[in-house]
Parts: structure tokens; C-alpha cells; sequence
């Protein structure tokens, strides 16, 4: 039967998928840093520098605003080393009995940004009150460090009260200076480190250090990562000389260090159209273990859901049936929320799955792929549910009459009959895989290599100055296989309704 | 010859209310009665494929239904054969696979009933590659109604079988029953509103209304007692 061999093949290649990465990455050789979405391209050169000299290790790297880091550190995230862009955030999980060691690595300086090539006229911070600013693009000034400094900054200069309603908030700094190169805000304050990073924005203004606390990068080595040689290897190597002058190189001002910082260099990123980078690459394929492992793991409980919703004439059905399309209407960042408290190593399963088989769930790919079997789940169940009321119920009637018991009548009548209708739900739900964000980054971040599936690596390029080609390269990826997937659903269920209709 | 013996009272959701209790150790018995009288929810009960509010369905020692005592004997182990009117054969299996669904299935009973024997009698042969769109209506109640010999029942089920085929396809088909009826002596409850189907295959007939038995005899002397011997009981 054909359905039987798909899911072999569909599991067997799963299994391979994980035995895959069990083998290529022993424990001990495999390091997470979460690390301020401003240190991304710094930290992004000094991973790819480290694990040159250490090729037996890897480091995967997610990068969001501190404060989110934080709490998915201290909501059980596997990280090992972090770096946060101010104090406090290392202070929480210092408070939380997390943190090993830590140090404060960087200082950086606030700068007001415009686009490149605006003609505002801004030499000192009170011009950001003139009336061709309509916007100015912060990152979220209640918790994210960024945004605090610069908040701090603006009040002590008495111009906040002014300015407030012309803030926009972003979720992070990166965010905050793509909003001017995009044109939706007309000036920005971020940090250094980033304005230099872009050639699409230029400094207008540099902001005095006195004016906010001082701002401090402290790295940190979390309890888990001091169990590990090669994550401890990697915090020595943020504290290098080699490291300082790579993190200089960005823009930074490494503390306890005298020399002033050497001539930023904007980052290329890779212009080219054609051809995928390494990233890239990974993300399509992680995209692709996900969705097919959630399609997989999902397809028996959709398959009995479907059948039950389809058969029941029972009143008790609509709870069912509530409980199978929530997650269609439900925001998908309250599905992740919900499934971060499930999974994380302190909920019920989680904790379970930890304890018993040492499986982490959360900020893993299988967290990415629960994150999306879920979310799926009722476009799958809606398809199969139609396929099972286009089979007559008489023919298993007529099985059981003749010696089928209940299960042999369904599996040798009903699903056989219903069998495009299954492979339809099956893509459909595969596509709406390769579509989740919202609950993925909730349960699984948004780590390159490891949880990065292509929409996480949109909005992480889309947040990037000068990531525009490969933001629409993914993207014309995602929509070519959203249209084919749909083609194929469609075909399926056509096939279905010509044939066998006797 | 095995006793069929039924009695059972059930109440449907749309208000129809059946209470019909009827004994039979014909070769054939007619259930015969308006549409509507319950004679189909009758059969689906024997079947084990509705089970009644109260009642009790044996055949012979066997206790098939005892709502008093708890007995249910599920369907695939009461080993009737079942015919509708539209076939229903599985359209996503040849006509070879659709013969051999129940015949697979036997729980080791002896029956005297055999594949090649059955394909003889009711003349399967030259359809057993081809799939049910493919056969014409006569031709697939013969395969429906092989499919239900070759499962070896105890008793077979039929419910108006005849009524979707044309007429003189319909006195083709009766002679394949008449033939089947001969060769295995399955007992047969048979399910028709016409009149001389019934006097043509049962011997025993029990007329149904507004789910209620109200007669029993040989087929004879009910159907001459006021009803038109060819035409349907509505004519």
C-alpha cells in the first residue's frame, strides 16, 4: 500500500536525521552562546574563528535582545555561555544561582543614526525635536538594554517628555536601525557597534557616555557551560587578545583595554542572487527535518482525530473538536508559551522527558518540531476528516459482516479508501511546518544550525542592514514551496473525488 | 435447520418506533412490508450493526443479543452474510480481492462453501481481474452476493438485492439466488416490498408495518389474500 511505504520512508529518514546529528556532535563538543542581538556579526566571525582551531567543536549561536535571552536561559534554555548588552540582565541570572563566572567584556557608545542618504539636518540631539522627524526607532525602551540607555540618555538631556510620542519600540537594536534603512522611522538611536556595521545609515550624532549608566557587555559562563571544557574554551576565547581585536574590529570598545578602537568596517554580506550560503542551506534543510518529523509524529493522532470527528454522532464531539482547531485561531506565540511551560526541563513533561531519557525539548529542533506538529495539526485533521466522510460507513459495516473485526475493517476498508485525502492533510501539514514562527521561536529560539528553520532566518536577516538578497532569496524558497505544496494537496484530493466513484 | 428466533424493541431518534418479535426455520424467509416498516433496522439488529434498546437475537444454541444479560456478540463473530441493494463492494479492490475478503477472514468454521464452487454457480470467472466501476449492476450483485457466501455464513441477509436492476435483469439475478439457495441451503432472510419476488424465493413470510409484525405464514396463502401477486405492495 502506498500510504505504509511513505511513512516508512518519511520515518526511516527521520530516524537518519537524528542519528545523523547524535553522531556529528558528541556532547561535550557542542556549544550554545546566546548572545545581544548587537554582537551578532562580532560574535558571528569570532564562532567561525574559534571552531577553525577546534574543528571537533561546534558553536551555535542565537541572537534576540538580552532580555529575552535571559528569560529563555531562565526558563531552561540549554545555553552555556551568554552575553548580554547590559548588567542586569547578568544580575537576573546571577539572582537565579545560573552563572559561574562572567566579566564585563565590551563598553559601547550611543549614536543617533539617519538613512544614508537623508536630508535631515541633525548635529545635536535636541534637532531630533524638528518637524521632519516623525519617528524615531528605539529598541523597547522598558527592557531592552539599548533602549534603556538611550531612554536614560534622552531624559537627562529633558527631552524625553518631548520625544516619547514619536518613539517607535523595536525588539531589539538590529531591529531599531532596519526600521531607518527601511525608511518607516527617520532617525534611530543604537548603539555604535551597529551603526557601523551599516553603510545604509549614517552617525549624525554621538551621544556623551556620561549621560546613561555606563554600558557594559558582561559575558557569562552559565553553570552548564562551566561543565564543559569546550564551552569554557570558548569563554576564554571571548576574553582574548585575538578576541578583542575582532570585537574592535566591530565597532566595539573592549573594557581594560587602552587602545582606542580601531576603523569599524561595515560588513559585506554576501550580495549574490544565485547560490545559498552555508545558513541558508542549513535553515532549508533543519526547515525540512522539522516539517517531516511533525508530520510524522502527528499523522496517527490526526488520523484517529479525524476518524472519531468524522464517525462520532456522540453531543460530547464539539469538545474535540474545540480542542483540535485551537491552535488555527490561537495566536501561535501563546501555542509556543504554552508549550515552553509544558516542555521547559521545570514542566510536566519536560521534566519527565529529561529525567527519564535525557531529552531536551526546548531550544532543540524537536522543540521546533512539536512547535509545528502542533501548530499543523488541524489543517491535517480537517483533510483527513473529509476523507473519512467520503467513505461510506456501510462498507465497514459490510467488513465486519463479514469477519473483519473493528481495526482490520478500518485498516483494510476505510483508511485505504480515505487514503489521498490523508496524503493531502499530510502535505498541507508539511507546509504549514515550513511557515511556523511564531510558536517556534517561543519553544526552540532562533539558533542557526540547530533551531533555525527558513522563517527565523528571514526575520533574523530581514533585521540585518544589508541582508536584503538573501532575506529575498528565502523568502521566493518559502513561496515557491508553499505553492507547490498547495498544488499538491489540491491534485490529491481531485484524485480522490474522480476515481472510485463507482 | 437452524431457529432464527427475534425479538427486540427499539426507539430511533427521528420517533420511529420498532417492537417486532418473529420466529423462522425456513430455508428463505420474507421480510415484506411498506418502505418505512423496518424491515432494513431488522436485519442491521440480526447483523449486530444496530444493537435495540431491549431484545433478544438467537440463532439455533447461539444467543447472539440478550440486552438483560449483557450478551452482544460483535458482528464479525455472528458470520452472516450481508447483500445490499447497491452492492457496496470495495471499490479499491479487485473483484478477486472483494471474493476473498471474508473467505480470508474465516475463524476456521467448517463450511461446505468453496471459492471455486462459487465462482461456478453465480459464473465470476471471466470478472475476477477487473474492479467494481468497471462491472455492470447485475454483475456486482452477483460478486456481493459470492463475497458474502465465501465468507461462510451461518445465515445470509438480503436487502432488496433486486431493487436498483432493471426488470429483466432482475429475473436473471433471482435465478442465481434460486441456484445459490439450492446448492448451499444457507437460511436466508430476505428483504423486498414486491410481491412476486417473495412468492417466487420464500417459503415463510412475515409482513411488517409501522415496525410491528402483523402477520406470519407460508407465502401462499398471505400473499393471496388481497395483495396483486406481481405488482409492488404500494401498486
Amino acid at each position: 500500500m502506498k500510504l505504509s511505504r511513505a511513512v516508512v520512508i518519511v520515518s526511516t529518514c527521520c530516524l537518519l536525521a537524528a542519528a545523523a546529528r547524535a553522531d556529528e556532535a558528541p556532547l561535550e563538543g557542542q556549544v550554545l552562546v546566546l548572545s545581544a542581538a548587537s554582537t551578532t556579526d562580532a560574535v558571528d566571525a569570532l564562532r567561525a574563528a574559534f571552531v577553525k582551531t577546534h574543528p571537533q567543536v561546534t558553536v551555535d549561536a542565537g541572537f534576540a535582545a538580552s532580555s529575552a535571552l535571559a528569560q529563555q536561559i531562565a526558563a531552561g534554555a540549554p545555553a552555556d555561555v551568554y552575553l548580554s548588552a547590559n548588567e542586569r540582565w547578568a544580575d537576573f541570572l546571577d539572582e537565579k544561582g545560573l552563572v559561574a563566572r562572567r566579566r564585563d567584556l565590551l563598553s559601547n557608545r550611543l549614536v543617533v543614526v539617519v538613512a544614508d542618504d537623508s536630508k535631515l539636518e541633525v548635529k545635536r540631539p535636541a534637532d531630533l525635536e524638528q518637524q521632519g522627524i516623525d519617528h524615531v526607532a528605539l529598541a523597547d525602551p522598558t527592557s531592552v538594554p539599548a533602549g534603556i540607555y538611550a531612554r536614560q540618555a534622552l531624559a537627562e538631556l529633558g527631552l524625553w517628555q518631548d520625544l516619547e510620542a514619536k518613539v517607535v519600540s523595536a525588539a531589539d537594536v538590529r531591529q531599531a536601525m532596519q526600521l531607518v534603512v527601511s525608511g518607516a522611522a527617520e532617525a534611530a538611536i543604537v548603539y555604535a557597534s551597529d551603526a557601523a556595521t551599516s553603510d545604509r545609515v549614517r552617525v549624525a550624532v554621538e551621544l556623551d557616555e556620561s549621560l546613561s549608566e555606563p554600558i557594559r557587555y558582561p559575558v557569562v559562563l552559565l553553570n552548564r557551560g562551566a561543565e564543559r571544557p569546550a564551552a569554557v574554551a570558548f569563554y576564554d576565547y571571548l576574553l582574548s587578545a585575538e578576541a578583542a581585536d575582532v570585537f574592535r574590529r566591530y565597532g566595539f570598545l573592549v573594557m581594560a583595554d587602552d587602545h582606542p578602537a580601531a576603523d569599524a568596517v561595515p560588513v559585506a554580506a554576501a550580495q549574490r542572487w544565485w547560490g545559498l550560503s552555508r545558513d541558508e542551506w542549513l535553515a532549508l534543510r533543519l526547515s525540512f527535518q522539522v516539517g517531516l518529523c511533525a508530520v510524522v509524529a502527528s499523522l496517527p493522532v490526526a488520523i484517529a482525530a479525524g476518524y472519531v470527528l468524522a464517525r462520532w454522532q456522540s453531543r460530547a464531539k464539539w469538545v474535540l473538536e474545540l480542542v483540535v482547531n485551537l491552535p488555527l485561531v490561537l495566536p501561535p506565540v501563546v501555542t509556543g508559551l504554552l508549550l515552553l511551560f509544558v516542555f521547559s526541563p521545570k514542566g510536566p513533561i519536560g521534566g519527565a522527558l529529561a529525567g527519564t531519557l535525557g531529552i531536551e525539548i526546548v531550544f532543540t529542533w524537536l522543540g521546533a518540531a512539536i512547535a509545528s506538529a502542533v501548530v499543523s495539526f488541524p489543517l491535517m485533521v480537517r483533510a483527513i476528516r473529509l476523507a473519512f466522510q467520503a467513505v461510506d460507513p456501510r462498507l465497514e459495516m459490510v467488513a465486519r459482516s463479514l469477519g473483519a473485526g473493528r481495526a482490520d475493517a478500518f485498516f483494510s476498508v476505510t483508511l485505504p479508501l480515505a487514503r489521498s485525502g490523508v496524503l493531502a492533510g499530510c502535505v498541507l501539514a508539511f507546509a504549514r511546518s515550513l511557515g511556523e514562527f511564531g510558536a517556534t521561536i517561543m519553544v526552540a529560539g532562533n539558533i542557526v544550525g540547530e533551531t533555525q528553520t527558513i522563517p527565523l532566518a528571514i526575520f533574523s536577516a530581514g533585521n540585518r542592514p544589508g541582508f536584503e538578497a538573501e532575506v529575498w532569496r528565502l523568502a521566493s524558497i518559502s513561496i515557491v514551496l508553499a505553492a507547490l505544496a498547495l498544488v499538491a494537496s489540491e491534485w490529491l484530493e481531485r484524485r480522490h473525488a474522480t476515481r472510485e466513484s463507482t | 435447520m437452524n431457529r432464527l428466533s427475534f425479538r427486540c424493541a427499539h426507539r430511533f431518534a427521528g420517533g420511529f418506533a420498532l417492537d417486532a418479535a418473529f420466529e423462522t426455520d425456513a430455508q428463505v424467509t420474507a421480510l415484506f412490508g411498506p418502505s418505512g416498516s423496518g424491515k432494513t433496522s431488522i436485519l442491521y439488529m440480526i447483523a449486530g450493526l444496530l444493537r435495540p434498546r431491549e431484545g433478544a437475537i438467537a440463532l439455533g444454541k447461539q444467543i447472539w443479543l440478550d440486552t438483560r444479560r449483557g450478551i452482544d456478540t460483535r458482528p464479525e463473530r455472528r458470520r452472516v452474510g450481508f447483500v445490499l441493494q447497491d452492492h457496496l463492494l470495495f471499490p479499491h479492490l479487485s473483484v478477486e480481492r472483494n471474493l476473498t475478503y471474508g473467505l480470508r477472514r474465516r475463524r476456521g468454521e467448517n463450511s461446505a462453501i468453496e471459492a471455486s464452487r462459487v465462482i461456478e454457480v453465480l459464473e465470476l470467472g471471466d470478472l475476477l481481474a477487473r474492479y467494481p466501476r468497471n462491472l455492470s449492476g447485475g454483475e456486482k450483485q452477483r460478486v456481493a452476493l459470492g463475497r458474502s457466501l465465501l465468507s461462510g455464513p451461518q445465515l445470509l441477509l438480503m436487502d432488496e438485492p433486486l431493487a436498483a436492476l432493471d426488470a429483466p435483469l432482475k429475473d436473471r439475478v433471482l435465478s442465481y439466488l434460486e441456484r445459490v439457495v439450492e446448492e448451499w441451503h444457507v437460511p436466508t432472510i430476505y428483504v423486498s416490498h414486491n410481491a412476486s419476488e417473495v412468492r417466487r424465493l420464500a417459503e415463510r413470510v412475515i409482513m411488517l408495518e409501522r415496525g410491528r409484525v402483523v402477520h406470519s405464514g407460508s407465502a401462499d396463502e398471505l400473499l393471496l389474500e388481497g395483495y396483486s401477486p406481481s405488482g409492488d405492495w404500494e401498486a
